[in-house]
């Protein structure tokens, strides 16, 4: 498929690929339509991918991986919108994740930048934007791990509040406080002024 | 299947703005890299091969053995249970409940031993 292939990544960010209405495209994916379901995947996996980063570190990948290949299994009992899909998709990787934490026996994730990381920076990226993706996971990562994961939930997967602290299993208000706790401690974090400074 | 509460496709309203976080949001969100793509055939094979599976003639044959198995169960217990009561081989508690709803189609009540004829629940 065309679709998938790296050439077709918009500059539009990951998110902004998805169309207005993709309840029809999980409809058609439901159905087994192909070019669906890798717009679906396209779409999402970018997205999904840097929360378990944020989450579960260097097993990113096999987490991402592990999620969509029960959201394959599962997808003709799936009974929801664009917007649920999106929610489904996140709440099984992030069980994926507590579950492989729970089977290593780590009391803490490990820091993007721990391991080897996938999310690697390209030249393009380094070249036209002041921080690149995985400097960004990584300054993330660092956050205590609750308000890592409400930053990744909100601003990298794109959910609102009320969502995110569904998908967290927290309370809306808890999530908010890590929220702003975070992004405050981000906008504080002398590397980030730094690369600015740098960009400038 | 848990569904959660819709929300808009991408809510910023309370999120801040401004100085290094705009940097810090733009990087999180760029574009999907060809590295972050790269198990697309994968991921797409299994789909097409989860579509095929499900073709197969073995889902309606599981839907058709699991329609009959739970009402095979009740039956197993109901038939077992009545058996049972007539044999006056239920625990006292239990022997009492059957009698009370068999009673009139012969199953002895649970002092059937001791009362010779006892026709009715209460009865002694």
């Amino acid at each position: 498929l065309t679709l998938l292939g790296p050439k077709g990544v918009s500059d539009a960010g990951p998110l902004a690929e998805l169309p207005e209405q993709p309840d029809g495209l999980v409809d058609r994916a439901r159905r087994g339509d192909e070019v669906a379901f890798a717009i679906l995947w396209r779409t999402l996996q970018p997205p999904l991918l840097r929360y378990l980063h944020v989450v579960a570190g260097p097993a990113a990948d096999d987490m991402a991986s592990e999620a969509w290949s029960q959201v394959v299994r599962d997808l003709h009992r799936f009974d929801g919108d664009g917007l649920a899909f999106r929610g489904w998709l996140f709440t099984i990787a992030r069980h994926r994740a507590i579950d492989s934490a729970r089977y290593r026996g780590r009391k803490r994730r490990t820091p993007v930048g721990g391991g080897r990381s996938r999310v690697m920076a390209s030249a393009e990226e380094e070249a036209t934007t002041v921080l690149s993706t995985h400097e960004a996971l990584h300054l993330l990562a660092e956050l205590p791990a609750r308000q890592a994961e409400a930053v990744a939930l909100r601003v990298i997967a794109g959910f609102d509040t009320a969502s995110a602290a569904s998908i967290a299993q927290t309370s809306t208000a808890a999530l908010r406080v890590n929220l702003h706790r975070g992004l405050r401690c981000l906008a504080q974090d002398p590397r980030l002024r730094e690369l600015q400074d740098q960009a400038q | 299947m848990r569904l959660l509460p819709t929300p808009s496709w991408r809510s910023d309203d309370d999120l801040p703005r401004g100085g290094p976080l705009d940097d810090l949001y733009s990087a999180l969100r760029a574009p999907g890299r060809p590295n972050e793509l790269r198990h697309a055939p994968q991921v797409m094979e299994r789909f097409r091969s989860s579509r095929t599976g499900r073709k197969s003639p073995s889902r309606p044959r599981r839907r058709i053995r699991s329609a009959f198995t739970i009402p095979a169960v009740i039956a197993t217990i109901c038939i077992s249970g009545a058996g049972a009561g007539y044999a006056s081989a239920l625990p006292p508690a239990v022997q009492h409940a059957v009698h009370r709803v068999l009673g009139p189609l012969g199953v002895p009540g649970a002092h059937h031993g001791h009362h010779t004829h006892a026709s009715g629940a209460g009865q002694h």
